[in-house]
C-alpha cells in the first residue's frame, strides 16, 4: 500500500508539473507582445531593461515562482495567489457539496433502478438520467434558477433562494448564512454529475446482482434489501471511487459555469472577470488552481481506491 | 417488433398519403419517422410558401436548391415506404447490427431528432426565413412572445429569435460535428496505433491520455479561447484536441484485445502487412466502440461550443450558447434562450440514445444492462 | 469627471423625497465595533487608528433615538471600483460619486440649483479680476483616523492632481491654473491662482480631498496601484471604510463624528455597495429584496421594476451619453468621409428606440439639449445607407475581391477592432452595428472587456491600438472638450479620438476663456457644427438614468448632480419598516 501511495504521489507530481507547463505554453505562445510581457512582468523578470528572457529562462522563472507559491502580481488584482485564495472557499464549498449531492442522487437513483429493473419507473428514470446527463451545467442552473427564483418572482411571490452571491450583503454572521446561497448551485452540479453516477451505478448493480454468488444468496433466502446492499452495492461502489476521479474535471468545469450562472464569487467567476479585465495573471492562476485541484482530486480517488481495495495495491496500474 | 401489418391493404393506402406511418405503427419508429419527416416538411413547405417555391424552383438560387432537395427527399421517402410495405419481408431481415440499431425504438427517436435538426439547419434558413435575411431591429417590438410571424418571438434588439436560432444551429451543430469527428479521428488513430503496436508507443500515448483525462480541459479551453483569436476552424480544432483522449483509451483497449486474437496471429503468419491488419481487420472489429465514442465526442463537442459561447468566448457569430446567454434568467422572456437550451439538450440526448443503442448491439455485456 | 454649472431650469432631475414620519422605533441592532483589517503593511497601522478612533467616537456620539437612524442599505451597481476609493486615480462614475459624497469631502458641493454651497470650505472669496480664489476651511472635520483636515491636505490633493505623473484623468480642469497655483495661507486657508476663465468654481465640488499625512510620501507615479485605495482608504466624509471584497462588495460604516453642520451622523449605519454586472440581475435582486437600490437599469428591467409592488423607479436626466468613438490615427478612419459614412450607415433613430425607448434623447454632439450652449438648429448626418456607400466609394474603399468587405487600393480591408464593455446595451449596439455597417461593407472584430479595462485601454496615450469603441461618458456640467478633440490632446488620457483640425483647435482654445454666455453662444453653435462635420464620434444618445429603489427607503434624492448625492440623509421609513 505504501509503495502504491508513493507511486501515485509521484504520478501526481508529474501531472501537476504538466499542468503548469500547459498553462505556461498557453501564455507563451499566445499571439501579441503584451501577453508575453505580462507573463514576464508578473514573474518579476525585468522587461524594460536588458534583453527579453528566452523561453527556457522564462519557463524556469515561472516554475521557480510557482514552487514558492507565487502566482505573480497583476496590476488589476494585486497578489494573484492572495486574490484567488480569498475566493477558494466558495468554490470548494460548491464543489464538495455538489459532489456529495451527486453521489447521493446517483447512487440512490441507480440502486432504485436496479432494484426495480425493467419496470416503468426504471424506464422513466433511465430517460430522466439520459436527459440530465446530456444537459450542460449552465442550462440546468438556468432552469433551476427559473423554477425556484424567477418564475415565483414573475408570479409575484418571494423567490425561494437568493439570486446571486455567496452570503448576505455585509457579510455572513454564521456558517448557516451561507447555506441558502449554496442550495441551487450545488443542486445543479449534483444533478449533472449525479446522472452519470446513476447510469453507472445501475449498470454495475445489475451486473453484480447477476453474479452466481448473489443468486445463491437469494436462493438462501436472504432478504432482497440485504442482497441489494450487501452484495450488489458493495461490489458496485468500489469502482465508483475511481470513477469519481474521472468525474472531477467535469465537476470543476461545472463549477465555473455554475458560478457564472449564479454569480458566485468563486475562482471560476474570478476567471471570467479576469477575461473581461484582460487580467492574464488571474486567468492563468485560476486555470492552474483548477488543474491542480483535478490532480489532487485524482490522487485522493486513487489512494481511496487503493485503501478500499487492497488487492489493487501494487498489482495494477503500473 | 416485427411487422404484422405490412401486407395489409391499409398499410399500402396509408403509405401513399403518409409514408412512414405504417412503419411507425409496426414499431419501426426510426425508419418511419425518417420517411415521414421529409414528406411532412415538403407538404408544409408547399402549403405555406407555395409562392416562394413556385418562383424559385428550378432556379439556381439557394432557395431553389433547398426546395429541390426537400422535394427529392420527400419523393424518395414516399417511394421507399410504398416499396417497403408492398414487399414481403426477406428471410433473416432485421438480424444485421445496423438494422437492429435503426429498429431500436429509442435509437429511432434519437436518429429522428438528429435528422430533424440537420434538416432544419441546412434547409431552414433558405426556406423558412424572409428572402432578405432580416437585420436586427427590423421587427416592430422587442421581447415579443412567440407568434405566427415570429415562431420563437423576438429579443431585446428586436431581432427574430428564430432567425438567430437557425444561424446558431448551423454554428453549434457544424462546429460540434466537425470537432467531434476530428477528435474521434485523432483518438481512433492514436488509440488503435498504440494498442496494436504496443511497447513504448503504447506507453507514451497512454501516459498522454492519462494526463489529458485528468485535466479540467474545458477550463484550459476557456483560457485558450480568451487568449487566442479563434476562427470556426481553429475553434473546432481545439475542441477536437480535448476530445481525443477518451476515445483513444477505449479504442486502444479494444485494439489490445483484438491484437491477441488468433486471427491476427494467423494473418501475420500469412505475411499480411501490419497496416493492412490494423485497418482491414482490427478497426472494423472495433466499429461499435468507435461509433459510440464518436457519437459521444460529437455530443461533448456541441456542449463545449455552446458552453464557450455562453461564456462569451466563442465565435462572434450566432450560436445556441450565445442565445442562452442572451436569454439570461429565463423568465420572463423564456423564448430567447429557451428554444436554444432545449434544442441543445435534445440533440445531445439524441446522440446519447443512438450511442446507447449502438453499445447495446455491439457490446456483448449489453445484455446485462438493458 | 465633472465640473459644474447650472444647465437648464431646475426640474430636469427627479426629486424623490418622502416625508419623514414618526412612529415606533423599529428594531435595528447596533453593529459590532468597526474592525478594518488588512495584511498589507501600509494599512495595518492605518486600520488600527481608524478602528480606535471610530470606537471612541461611537462612544462619544451614540446613535440618536430618532427612529430614522439605523439599518443597512444595499446598493447594487454594475462595476467594481478596482482602482479603489482614491480620488486621485479614479475615473468611473459610481466610484467617483462614492468618493465625493460618502467617503471623502470636497471644498464645495452643489446645491439643488447647481450653485456651489459650503462643505469643507465654510466660505470663499473670488478675487475681482478673476485671477484667484481663497477658501476658508472648517476646523471641525476630521480624517477617519482622528487627524484634523487642514489646508495642507487641500494643497497636497490639488498639487498631486495637477502633477502629470499622477495620471489624474481630469487634468483639463487645471488648464488655466498657474504652475504653483495652490498655497496654504494658514492651517485653514487656501488660495488658488489662475488665469481668468469660465466656470471657475467647478473643480472644487468635484475633487475629493485626500489625506496628506497618509499619502504625502507616496510618489505620484505609484498612486495608481497603492493599497490605500483598496485596503484602507481613509476619508473625512460621512461614511467610513469598513471592508472591500474584490469583485463582490464594498462596505462602509456611518461616521459618528461627522460635523452636525454638515448633516452629522448619517441615518443609515451601514452602506453596502454590491457589484452585480447584469442589469436584469440587479433588477431581480431588487425585486427579491437582496438589494435596496439597483443603479443604472436598462429600460426593459426598469419597466419591470416600475410595475412591481414594494419597489419604485427613479428616472432622471443624467449627463451620460453613449457614442461610438473612432480612432482617427488609423488609415481608413483618418478620412472624414469614412467617419461620416459610418454614421450615415447606422439607423440611430431606430437604435435609440430599440435600446432606450422613451428613456433617451438623440444627440449630435456632446452638448445635450438641456445645456445652455445647445444649438437647436443643428442637423446631424442623416440615416442614408445609399449615401454611405457612395461616400465610401468616393473615398477609395470598394469591395475589390467580392467578399462583402471593402478594400482600398493597397488591398487593406475596411475592418476595425470594436472594443466595448460587457453590458447588454453595449453588446446589442455592437450586434446592430455589425449588421448595419456590414451592409455597407465595413467589418468589425468585436472585443468585450470590462469597464476598467476599457477605460485603461482607451486612456493609454502611448498605445492607441484600437479601431473603434462604444462608450458612455458623463461630461461635466461645464462642457470643455479640449481634452478630447484638441490637436494637443493626442498625448493625454481622453484624447482617444484627438483630431488635428485648426478650426476646431481655435474654437477649443477660445471657448473656455469667454466668461459671458451670450457672447459664447454663437461660438458654441459654430463648435457643434464643426463636430458634426468632423464626426470624431458617432453620437448615439443621451440616456435617462434608471434606478430602482426599495419603496421603504426614504429621503432619496437623485438628479443631474448624481445618484449618491445625499446618501447620509437616506433612511428606512419607520412607518413601514
Amino acid at each position: 500500500m505504501l509503495s502504491y501511495a508513493i507511486r501515485r504521489l509521484a504520478v501526481a507530481v508529474v501531472l501537476a508539473f504538466g499542468v503548469a507547463t500547459v498553462c505556461f505554453a498557453l501564455v507563451w505562445f499566445a499571439p501579441g507582445d503584451e501577453r508575453s510581457d505580462l507573463l514576464l512582468s508578473g514573474r518579476g523578470a525585468v522587461v524594460d531593461t536588458g534583453p527579453e528572457p528566452g523561453l527556457v529562462e522564462a519557463y524556469g522563472d515561472w516554475v521557480g515562482s510557482l514552487l514558492r507559491g507565487d502566482l505573480g502580481t497583476s496590476e488589476r488584482s494585486g497578489n494573484v495567489a492572495r486574490w484567488l485564495l480569498a475566493r477558494l472557499p466558495h468554490t470548494l464549498a460548491l464543489s464538495v457539496s455538489g459532489l456529495v449531492l451527486a453521489v447521493v442522487f446517483g447512487v440512490g437513483v441507480g440502486v432504485l433502478q436496479a432494484a426495480r429493473a425493467g419496470t416503468v419507473l426504471d424506464r422513466l428514470l433511465t430517460l430522466g438520467t439520459v436527459v440530465a446527463y446530456s444537459a450542460p451545467a449552465f442550462w440546468v442552473g438556468i432552469l433551476l434558477g427559473g423554477a425556484f427564483i424567477h418564475k415565483p418572482m414573475e408570479l409575484g411571490m418571494e423567490p425561494l433562494f437568493p439570486l446571486t452571491g455567496v452570503a448576505p450583503p455585509g457579510g455572513a454572521t454564521s456558517l448557516l448564512d451561507y447555506i441558502p446561497y449554496l442550495v441551487l448551485p450545488a443542486l445543479t452540479l449534483g444533478i449533472v454529475l449525479g446522472a452519470g453516477i446513476a447510469r453507472y451505478t445501475r449498470a454495475a448493480m445489475l451486473e453484480a446482482l447477476a453474479q452466481d454468488y448473489v443468486r445463491s444468496a437469494r436462493a438462501r433466502g436472504l432478504s432482497e434489501m440485504r442482497v441489494l446492499f450487501r452484495h450488489g452495492l458493495r461490489t458496485a461502489l468500489l469502482p465508483l471511487i475511481s470513477l469519481l476521479g474521472v468525474y472531477l474535471p467535469v465537476l470543476l468545469t461545472g463549477a465555473v459555469f455554475v458560478e457564472t450562472v449564479f454569480s458566485r464569487t468563486g475562482i471560476g467567476l474570478a476567471m471570467m472577470e479576469a477575461i473581461l479585465g484582460q487580467d492574464l495573471q488571474v486567468l492563468m492562476g485560476g486555470a492552474l488552481m483548477f488543474g491542480f485541484a483535478a490532480v489532487v482530486g485524482n490522487l485522493i480517488a486513487d489512494l481511496l481506491y487503493g485503501w478500499a481495495d487492497p488487492r489493487i495495491g501494487d498489482a495494477v496500474r503500473g | 417488433m416485427q411487422s404484422v401489418a405490412r401486407h395489409q391493404r391499409g398499410g399500402v393506402g396509408l403509405s401513399v398519403f403518409l409514408p412512414g406511418a405504417p412503419q411507425i405503427l409496426a414499431g419501426r419508429v426510426a425508419e418511419g419517422l425518417l420517411a415521414l419527416m421529409p414528406w411532412l416538411s415538403a407538404i408544409l413547405l408547399l402549403v405555406l410558401r407555395a409562392d416562394l417555391v413556385s418562383s424559385q424552383l428550378g432556379e439556381g438560387s439557394t432557395v431553389g436548391r433547398a426546395s429541390m432537395a426537400l422535394l427529392a427527399a420527400a419523393g424518395l421517402a414516399w417511394a421507399w415506404s410504398l416499396r417497403d410495405v408492398s414487399t414481403p419481408p426477406e428471410a433473416g431481415a432485421g438480424q444485421g447490427a445496423w438494422v437492429r440499431i435503426v429498429r431500436d425504438p429509442w435509437a429511432g427517436i434519437g436518429l429522428a431528432i438528429l435528422l430533424f435538426f440537420a434538416g432544419l439547419s441546412l434547409l431552414g434558413p433558405p426556406l423558412l426565413l424572409p428572402e432578405d435575411p432580416g437585420r436586427t431591429q427590423t421587427t416592430e417590438e422587442g421581447f415579443l412572445p412567440p407568434s405566427m410571424d415570429h415562431p420563437m418571438g423576438t429579443d431585446n434588439a428586436k431581432s427574430d429569435v428564430f432567425e438567430r436560432f437557425l444561424d446558431g444551429a448551423r454554428v453549434t451543430l457544424g462546429i460540434g460535428l466537425l470537432a467531434g469527428l476530428g477528435g474521434a479521428l485523432i483518438g481512433v488513430t492514436l488509440g488503435a496505433w498504440a494498442g496494436f503496436t504496443g511497447g513504448w508507443v503504447d506507453r507514451v500515448v497512454m501516459r498522454c491520455v492519462d494526463f489529458f483525462i485528468a485535466l479540467p480541459k474545458l477550463v484550459l479551453l476557456i483560457a485558450l479561447a480568451a487568449l487566442y483569436d479563434l476562427g470556426p476552424v481553429t475553434l473546432a480544432l481545439f475542441i477536437a484536441f480535448v476530445q481525443w483522449p477518451a476515445l483513444a483509451r477505449i479504442v486502444r483497449a479494444e485494439a489490445v484485445a483484438l491484437a491477441q486474437r488468433e486471427f491476427v496471429h494467423a494473418l501475420r503468419a500469412f505475411g499480411v502487412s501490419e497496416r493492412r491488419i490494423l485497418f482491414r481487420h482490427v478497426l472494423p472489429n472495433a466499429q461499435g466502440v468507435i461509433l459510440v465514442g464518436t457519437a459521444l465526442a460529437v455530443a461533448n463537442a456541441l456542449l463545449i461550443e455552446a458552453g464557450l459561447s455562453f461564456l462569451g468566448l466563442g465565435l462572434d457569430s450566432a450560436s445556441w450558447g450565445r442565445l442562452i446567454k442572451d436569454g439570461g434568467a429565463l423568465f420572463p422572456h423564456w423564448w430567447v434562450g429557451g428554444f436554444a437550451g432545449m434544442s441543445l439538450v435534445l440533440v445531445v440526448v439524441a446522440l446519447n440514445l443512438v450511442a446507447d443503442a449502438v453499445r447495446d448491439v455491439f457490446d456483448p455485456r449489453a445484455d446485462v444492462t438493458v | 469627471m465633472a465640473h459644474l454649472r447650472p444647465i437648464r431650469a431646475l426640474g430636469t432631475g427627479a426629486l424623490i423625497v418622502v416625508a419623514a414620519c414618526g412612529g415606533d422605533a423599529p428594531d435595528r441592532p447596533e453593529l459590532p465595533p468597526l474592525a478594518v483589517s488588512s495584511d498589507v503593511p501600509f494599512c495595518q497601522s492605518v486600520a488600527q487608528a481608524v478602528n480606535a478612533y471610530h470606537a471612541e467616537q461611537s462612544a462619544a456620539h451614540p446613535r440618536p433615538a430618532d427612529p430614522r437612524y439605523g439599518g443597512t442599505v444595499v446598493v447594487a451597481g454594475g462595476g467594481d471600483f478596482r482602482g479603489g476609493l482614491n480620488a486621485l486615480t479614479t475615473g468611473d462614475q459610481t466610484d467617483q460619486e462614492t468618493e465625493l459624497h460618502l467617503l471623502h469631502v470636497t471644498l464645495t458641493r452643489f446645491a439643488a440649483d447647481r450653485t456651489p454651497e459650503p462643505y469643507l470650505a465654510e466660505s470663499w472669496t473670488l478675487e475681482d479680476d478673476g485671477s484667484g480664489i481663497t477658501f476658508r476651511l472648517r476646523d471641525d472635520v476630521m480624517w477617519h483616523d482622528g487627524q484634523p483636515v487642514t489646508a495642507e491636505d487641500v494643497v497636497f490633493t490639488y498639487r498631486r492632481a495637477m502633477d502629470p505623473a499622477t495620471g489624474f484623468l481630469n487634468v483639463g480642469w487645471f488648464q488655466f491654473y498657474d504652475a504653483d497655483a495652490v498655497e496654504a495661507l494658514d492651517d485653514h486657508t487656501v488660495r488658488f491662482a489662475f488665469t481668468p476663465h469660465a466656470e471657475v468654481m467647478d473643480p472644487f465640488s468635484n475633487m475629493a480631498i485626500m489625506p496628506q499625512h497618509l499619502l504625502g510620501d507616496v510618489p505620484p507615479a505609484e498612486m495608481g496601484g497603492h493599497p490605500f485605495g483598496t485596503d484602507c482608504p481613509v476619508g473625512a466624509g460621512p461614511y467610513v471604510f469598513e471592508a472591500y471584497r474584490p469583485g463582490d462588495q464594498w462596505v462602509l460604516r456611518a461616521n459618528p463624528a461627522f460635523p452636525e453642520d454638515l448633516g452629522g451622523r448619517p441615518f443609515l449605519d451601514r452602506y453596502v455597495y454590491r457589484v452585480i454586472p447584469s442589469s436584469s440581475t440587479r433588477a431581480g435582486e431588487l425585486a427579491a429584496g437582496g438589494v435596496d437600490v439597483a443603479l443604472g437599469l436598462e429600460p426593459v428591467d426598469a419597466e419591470a421594476v416600475a410595475a412591481r409592488d414594494g419597489v419604485r423607479l427613479a428616472a432622471f436626466d443624467s449627463r451620460s451619453f453613449s457614442f461610438i468613438g473612432w480612432n482617427p490615427r488609423l488609415p481608413g478612419l483618418s478620412d472624414v468621409r469614412v467617419r461620416r459614412a459610418l454614421t450615415m450607415a447606422l439607423d440611430r433613430e431606430a437604435l435609440l428606440e430599440t435600446l432606450r425607448g422613451e428613456y433617451g434623447t438623440r444627440v449630435e454632439t456632446g452638448v445635450p439639449d438641456f445645456h445652455w450652449a445647445y444649438d437647436p438648429d443643428l442637423q446631424g448626418p442623416p440615416h442614408d445607407p445609399e449615401g454611405a456607400r457612395a461616400m465610401l466609394d468616393e473615398a477609395g474603399w470598394t469591395d475589390r475581391d467580392g467578399d462583402g468587405v471593402r478594400e482600398n487600393q493597397a488591398g487593406d480591408e475596411l475592418r476595425f477592432d470594436l472594443v466595448t464593455n460587457s453590458n447588454t446595451e453595449r453588446e446589442t449596439i455592437a450586434r446592430i452595428m455589425a449588421d448595419e455597417l456590414g451592409d455597407v461593407g465595413v467589418a468589425f472584430d468585436l472585443q468585450v472587456v470590462d469597464n476598467q479595462t476599457l477605460g485603461a485601454r482607451l486612456g493609454n496615450p502611448t498605445n492607441r491600438d484600437f479601431g473603434s469603441f462604444i462608450l458612455g461618458f458623463a461630461p461635466d456640467f461645464n462642457i470643455n472638450e479640449r481634452d478630447f478633440f484638441h490637436s494637443s490632446s493626442d498625448a493625454t488620457g481622453y484624447g482617444w479620438s484627438a483630431l488635428n483640425d485648426p478650426e476646431l483647435d481655435r474654437l477649443l482654445d477660445t471657448l473656455p476663456r469667454i466668461r459671458d454666455r451670450d457672447q459664447a453662444r454663437p461660438l458654441w453653435a459654430e463648435y457643434q457644427q464643426r463636430i458634426v462635420e468632423l464626426q470624431p464620434y458617432t453620437y448615439l444618445f443621451f440616456s435617462q438614468r434608471l434606478n430602482g429603489l426599495n419603496a421603504d427607503l426614504a429621503g432619496v434624492e437623485m438628479d443631474l448632480r448624481g445618484e449618491l448625492i445625499n446618501v447620509p440623509a437616506w433612511y428606512w421609513n419607520p412607518e413601514t419598516n
